[in-house]
């Protein structure tokens, strides 16, 4: 089966010259969590921008993505404002590193989570929040009803972004492309966000672009991973392979700079603090 | 709880504009004491001095053998009880004539200040979405040109071109002279003219509005237009803006639901600055159009150093200026929830 | 008007290039540079032709000041020629005391360019010691010197200046009074925002922890980093000065007559429309002494600080 999503040889030339990706090749197959690992400025929020024609003003692509959610193949650099509204929300969702950012303050959560459904699906306003309770639910907002009365700033910083995961899922989308959702979160708030993109991948064979820089969340999440450098991948395949025995030299490094897990589980005596 | 927040918010806003009010009639206090020599030959007409009566009764009104700061308590207990003295000028009470005149200066105003705020907010979106293209350039060195223009030069040109060149606007005043004004109801010549039925004459009192309305217009809108492009800019760049559009929503309903929901906070907050540079510039355009309001009153009272009725106007401006201000802040904590819930 | 650039691309002062799309730069890694080593940057605002004619336009308005007696005639001799219209022996005319109109403007950059920059040097000193003192102290001092400023903000400037103006008595140096009164909490506001931001920022924070004594701060660290933000309200304020200068004198409350002050002019020609051409030049030259100035501020605002300024006026 042809994955959902395929990326061929894509560049991104931002105004003035500047080469952001270059000759990016990635796939995602149906059903599956894939990883883009990579420091800041490494190109993978641009592709991710990319995707959802959200690109920088008078930015230049070259290549394709080819969408196969949809009712027939489209190349996603090649669409236009309107089609664009027909993929985004509806077929590719994102969600965004800061759900403090990237929540409208001034809007309730309820028309946050409902207007794409109005839009895209057609829904009453009846349907659309008896759909949106269901959501908050199913991320896990206690009090749903209330919730969407509610305005952003009156929930924590993992509710927020929950509350865009919800939005996010409101139109049943087939991909998920999220930004590094787990950056501004603290640990164990971090560990439910990645658990919730789990089960929703086994219960509605959700496909997900996951971005981040933190190899833990790579290895506990994905499945295959593609490693970003200076807007190019350097290295890529099934994530346990990449993380433990990685090829390059930059991935080496990436791996060996992370803190391991038995760093903490097990701690070695320090020398002299037993004796 | 939400209610006592909001309470809370008022009472704060109140106090600190109560705190404005008494510091802006000190500083038209402490004005009345820096004229150079006697506060009473600056206020009283020569006549006056001559008469005795009129000298001690001035005096008595005014506390002025007691000390400053009883002064300054007589002055404001004659504030609060509506005495602003009496202008040299006009020989009336001070809070007499801007009743008076203030209907004639809102007439211009307020139209001046809706129609700016409408031109601004749309013309400043527009260039903020068009960033740094051909639209965008042109609203920005629009907006430089008519904020390095001088109003009342602006007055005078318009006025050159559309009385005296082409005729079709009338050179100044409220009304044609050969018009019997209608009976003051509302103080707004168009209105009162239309509530008598006198069609003819509240179309001819619109046209006397035009040219006034136009400049003033333009010279807020030029003001409100960089600084809406800017807030929207800035909006524009927010990444729930790019969730939005990420949602797939319109690119119409992104604007309206979204840009300019968040970017209406700080256009509102500037709208207050924008209605006192408005009032600020009538002072010169009613000069140029022989319009009878506060403007001309205070230009006239000044140079005619007639000092109640100076004082008297800026007193009323700032009034005026910390009550829109006021509003403006109870508007914001209205639109936005952060402030009202949090 | 494509000649108003916002930003340049700047392609070649890219070893960050992200940097070189504002958005972009957001979007890849979201640093703020201190105000200080963006200064360096002023240079490129010479990038911008809007910016080069301005600059000309200012500078060919000093030459004609100082060059004024050389170049035009007296400015407030009389002839019987009233009311000439433009022609080659009058470039703009005659007035209704028979006086050569290209000749007082000319001479009326005397008057008020050297009394824009006293306005705006005088407010800038006051208004940026109250900032600094207000934003580097903080609590009771900043309270009472910003509810100061937020006093006379109250106040709209003109009428506030006509005021005071009218009660010092009319003149040229009460004028300048009066604008220096009304103008000064501006640069307060902005000079305050400014040791604000650099308050709470690293490098001063460091440079308190290796014992640098408060006024040393305030000498090595704030002062140098408020310059940015000064520098753009000055210039925009220098175009403002000139501004509120002719609307005083317009209203009969600047330099005393035949002094030839631009808006005094224009309030002469007012009178007549007829004689359009007496008011039409001072009117012209205002707008291109406060264009020009403005442009530049606002060039230098987009390179300095995109923040502290706008909004403010």
């Amino acid at each position: 089966m042809s994955p959902i999503l395929s990326i061929e040889q894509l560049a991104i030339t931002l105004r003035g010259d500047l080469r952001v990706v270059d000759d990016v090749s990635l796939e995602v197959p149906e059903g599956e969590i894939v990883g883009i690992a990579g420091e800041s400025g490494s190109g993978k929020s641009m592709t991710a921008s990319a995707l959802l024609g959200l690109l920088p003003d008078r930015s230049v692509t070259a290549g394709q993505a080819w969408w196969r959610g949809g009712r027939e193949p489209v190349d996603l650099l090649t669409l236009d404002q309107r089609s664009w509204n027909r993929v985004r929300g509806r077929e590719i969702a994102m969600v965004f590193q800061d759900a403090t950012a990237s929540l409208h303050p001034m809007l309730t959560v309820g028309t946050q989570i409902t207007e794409h459904m109005r839009v895209h699906l057609k829904m009453s306003r009846r349907a659309a929040r008896a759909r949106a309770i269901e959501l908050l639910d199913r991320v896990r907002i206690p009090d749903p009803e209330g919730a969407l009365r509610s305005y952003p700033h009156q929930f924590s910083g993992g509710m927020r972004q929950r509350v865009a995961i919800a939005a996010a899922l409101a139109c049943e989308p087939r991909l998920l492309v999220a930004d590094e959702p787990t950056t501004a979160l603290d640990v164990t708030v971090q560990a439910g966000i990645l658990r919730l993109l789990e089960e929703l991948r086994i219960e509605s064979g959700l496909s997900v672009l996951f971005i981040t820089h933190d190899l833990a969340v790579l290895a506990a999440l994905t499945t295959h991973a593609y490693v970003f450098r200076e807007g190019r991948v350097i290295e890529s395949g099934p994530t346990e392979a990449l993380l433990f025995h990685p090829e390059h030299d930059y991935t080496k490094t990436l791996v060996a700079a992370r803190p391991q897990a038995d760093d903490w589980d097990d701690p070695e005596p320090v020398a002299g603090a037993t004796a | 709880m939400l209610g006592s927040v909001l309470l809370g918010f008022l009472v704060r806003r109140a106090i600190i504009t109560v705190v404005l009010l008494v510091g802006v009639t000190l500083v038209s206090f402490l004005l009345i004491q820096a004229v150079p020599g006697d506060t009473m030959s600056a206020t009283l007409s020569e006549q006056a001095l001559q008469d005795p009566e009129i000298v001690a009764a001035y005096r008595e009104r005014w506390g002025l053998d007691q000390p400053l700061y009883v002064q300054y308590l007589v002055y404001m207990r004659n504030l609060l009880q509506g005495d602003l003295g009496v202008s040299q000028q006009t020989g009336r009470p001070v809070l007499d004539d801007l009743l008076t005149y203030v209907p004639a200066t809102l007439e211009l105003a307020l139209p001046a200040m809706v129609l700016s705020l409408v031109i601004g907010v749309a013309v400043g979106l527009y260039a903020a979405v068009k960033h740094d293209r051909l639209g965008d350039h042109a609203v920005r060195a629009g907006t430089l040109v008519g904020l390095s223009t001088p109003p009342f030069w602006l007055a005078l040109v318009v006025l050159y071109v559309f009385f005296f060149l082409l005729g079709v606007s009338p050179s100044g005043g409220r009304l044609s002279t050969w018009i019997v004004p209608p009976e003051q109801v509302t103080g707004s010549v168009v209105l009162d003219a239309a509530l008598e039925g006198r069609w003819d004459v509240a179309w001819d009192a619109v046209q006397h509005t035009a040219l006034p309305i136009l400049v003033l217009t333009v010279l807020t809108v030029a003001m409100l237009v960089r600084f809406v492009r800017s807030a929207m800019l800035e909006v524009l760049d927010a990444d729930y803006v790019r969730a939005a559009r990420a949602k797939g929503l319109p690119g119409s309903r992104v604007l309206t639901a979204h840009v300019l929901r968040a970017g209406m906070v700080p256009v509102i907050t500037v709208s207050g600055l924008a209605f006192a540079s408005l009032l600020s510039g009538t002072v010169l355009v009613e000069q140029i159009f022989s319009w009878p309001g506060v403007g001309q009153y205070a230009y006239r009272s000044a140079t005619a150093l007639d000092l109640p009725a100076v004082l008297g106007v800026s007193l009323f401006v700032a009034v005026v200026y910390t009550a829109v201000n006021l509003v403006v802040d109870l508007a914001y904590g209205l639109i936005d929830p952060r402030i009202r819930l949090s | 008007m494509s000649t108003l650039p916002t930003r340049d691309p700047g392609h070649d002062e890219a070893p960050e290039a992200p940097a070189a799309d504002p958005r972009a730069d957001r979007l890849l890694a979201r640093r703020r540079w201190p105000q200080r080593l963006r200064l360096a940057s002023v240079h490129t605002i010479w990038r911008q032709p809007a910016v080069i004619a301005a600059a000309a336009i200012l500078a060919a308005w000093v030459l004609l000041a100082v060059l004024a007696p050389v170049l035009t005639a007296d400015p407030i001799a009389q002839s019987p020629e009233l009311y000439r219209p433009p022609s080659s022996l009058h470039w703009f005319g005659t007035d209704e005391l028979g006086r050569d109109v290209f000749a007082r403007v000319v001479h009326g950059a005397r008057l008020s360019l050297p009394l824009a920059v006293v306005i705006v040097a005088c407010s800038l000193a006051i208004g940026g010691l109250v900032g600094l003192l207000a934003g580097y102290l903080g609590r009771a001092a900043d309270e009472i010197l910003m509810r100061l400023t937020d006093l006379v903000f109250a106040f709209p400037q003109i009428i506030l200046a006509m005021a005071v103006a009218a009660v010092f008595g009319p003149s040229t140096r009460n004028a300048v009074i009066a604008l220096i009164i009304v103008s000064w909490p501006i640069y307060a506001r902005v000079i305050r925002s400014a040791v604000l931001s650099i308050r709470s920022s690293e490098f001063l924070s460091s440079s308190r922890l290796l014992g640098v004594g408060p006024w040393q701060a305030l000498r090595r660290d704030v002062v140098p980093n408020s310059v940015g933000p000064a520098v753009v309200l000055a210039t925009l304020e220098l175009g403002n000065a000139v501004l509120m200068l002719a609307a005083l004198s317009f209203l009969g409350l600047g330099p005393r007559p035949p002094a030839p002050e631009w808006g005094a002019m224009i309030a002469a020609g007012s009178r007549d429309l007829s004689i359009w051409w007496v008011s039409v030049f001072p009117g012209l030259a205002i707008l291109t002494v406060v264009l020009a100035f403005n442009i530049v501020g606002d060039a230098l605002r987009d390179r300095l600080d995109p923040r502290y300024a706008r909004g403010l006026r």
